[in-house]
């Protein structure tokens, strides 16, 4: 438990509140995990999803008859306009990989070099080279 | 005469009234300022394909190391969280560590990616990511860093892509024992849940079930959040990182639904990649046919992803140079804000930089 004076009525606020959330996600872990919680939670679910896809099909029925495009049909649409535009994504690239990409910013930058060293080591990496380091598996610390 | 606890007693008080009429005054200004923006490190984006982004970010210093570095993110959440706010930013730390860091971030997945699967992430998008880089960077060697769910699928990578090219697999918060994430594991219970007809119906998963799912692992953590932040509105760095952390929780992704019908029936049902029985692309993936460095990082009170789900990593793999860490924090924690600055961050470069000439 926190040390905090008697006469501060904020830090036993925050004691009380540390010990409210802590006890509260236990009983509720407890009850969440229970059989009962798992049934009606999907059981609620699961007639969500049932009138989800009842009002879908309805509307779809809905709007063929009036001759509208239903979410399927304006899905498939949109997956086509993908499609193409991903053609013309290839395209723009071979005729950019032809004629050399436009130099960006960071193109334009002076490359930095790959040649950086660690400060230095750690004594496990000192005494034998990286690969040959073996250390045990499942430390964990105290 | 003032006694001694008077002595003692009467500033309290007194900063604590100071304390309260600063929390008013800085109360209104949350109310009407707008949420700090995050994600500032200077990056290009180098590809977009549907739901993958792949970011380079900019070099910060004149030498490098060798060797860069592809960071795969969770497929839940945005790549954000490594990267706050100057100061507050895994990236930049690197960056300014001299790696040359590069980021598979996650856009929500489009209506027609529903039936992206593991294979696709596995098998394709880390492939692909990891060929571009290795072109942009002129580098064969590359080190891959997983973070929970991008951490399973480097994993996967790994296992099924034994000669690379990958120099090092750094992963946080991986699970491979399913079993012991317990409230996903009692809430996905196959007596209850119907996974087909969920996916079936809505195609990709939705971001507010995901989002009410990790809130329920904590049901208080919220409520309790908010009487932390009234209590600290005063402290301008609190209320900053605060929203930051607020945003990046709340603004959560929707998974690709055959994605999330197959992280349910075989990793959570079947618990396959710990029993050794996933098959991805024809291919059984093992984890002893991982070789390469690793370095796994777990958090002490990690609610998500507890100790005994992501232990087996270590012990599983073949790799020769391997160590697990468990530090201080949580899920997020470890990986973002002032623990993470302190424990995470300084390990990793330790451990990387030998790692990365």
């Amino acid at each position: 438990m926190n040390q905090f004076s008697p006469l501060d009525p904020m830090a036993m606020w925050r004691e009380l509140t540390a010990q409210w959330e802590k006890s509260t996600n236990e009983f509720a872990n407890e009850a969440m995990a229970s059989d009962p919680f798992r049934q009606g939670m999907h059981g609620g679910m699961n007639a969500s999803l049932t009138a989800q896809k009842a009002l879908g099909d309805l509307m779809a029925r809905y709007l063929t008859l009036l001759n509208l495009p239903t979410r399927a049909d304006l899905q498939v649409l949109g997956e086509q306009l993908q499609r193409i535009d991903d053609h013309l994504a290839r395209i723009a690239r071979a005729v950019e990989g032809g004629s050399g990409p436009a130099p960006t910013a960071q193109a334009a930058a002076p490359k930095p070099r790959r040649t950086r060293q660690p400060p230095s080591p750690p004594p496990a990496a000192t005494a034998k080279p990286a690969r040959s380091t073996r250390k045990p598996a499942g430390k964990r610390p105290a | 005469m003032t006694t001694a606890l008077d002595a003692f007693a009467l500033p309290d008080i007194g900063a604590e009234i100071e304390r309260a009429i600063q929390r008013n005054i800085k109360g209104l200004d949350f109310l009407t300022s707008a949420t700090p923006t995050v994600g500032q490190t200077p990056k290009d984006e180098i590809h977009r394909r549907g739901t993958l982004s792949l970011y380079h970010y900019r070099p910060m210093v004149d030498e490098i190391y060798r060797v860069p570095v592809l960071i795969v993110m969770a497929t839940t959440n945005r790549g954000y969280i490594l990267d706050l706010a100057p100061g507050q930013s895994m990236v930049e730390h690197l960056l300014l560590q001299g790696y040359d860091v590069y980021m598979m971030d996650w856009n929500a997945p489009r209506p027609d990616e529903k039936r992206l699967r593991i294979e696709d992430y596995v098998l394709d998008f880390i492939p692909d990511s990891l060929r571009r880089v290795q072109e942009r960077s002129g580098e064969e060697d590359v080190t891959l860093i997983g973070y929970c769910m991008g951490g399973v699928l480097s994993t996967l990578y790994a296992a099924l892509h034994p000669g690379g090219p990958m120099k090092n697999l750094a992963l946080f918060t991986t699970p491979i024992d399913f079993s012991h994430m317990k409230m996903f594991h009692a809430w996905s219970d196959k007596r209850y849940f119907d996974v087909d007809r969920l996916v079936d119906t809505v195609g990709n998963v939705p971001p507010e079930m995901l989002f009410a799912s990790f809130d329920m692992l904590r049901p208080a953590g919220r409520s309790a959040g908010v009487v932390q932040l009234w209590d600290n509105m005063d402290n301008d760095e609190f209320v900053k990182s605060y929203r930051m952390f607020d945003r990046w929780g709340t603004e959560m992704l929707p998974l690709a639904g055959e994605y999330f019908r197959q992280t349910v029936k075989e990793l959570m049902w079947g618990n396959k990649l710990h029993k050794g029985e996933l098959t991805l692309g024809g291919r059984k993936v093992l984890l002893k046919n991982i070789k390469v460095p690793v370095l796994h990082a777990l958090a002490q009170h990690d609610h998500i992803v507890p100790y005994e789900a992501g232990q087996p990593l270590i012990a599983g793999i073949g790799s020769a140079d391997k160590e697990e860490v468990v530090l201080k924090g949580g899920h997020v924690s470890l990986a973002a804000g002032p623990n993470a600055v302190r424990r995470l961050w300084p390990k990793l470069d330790e451990w990387l930089g030998v790692r990365s000439t």
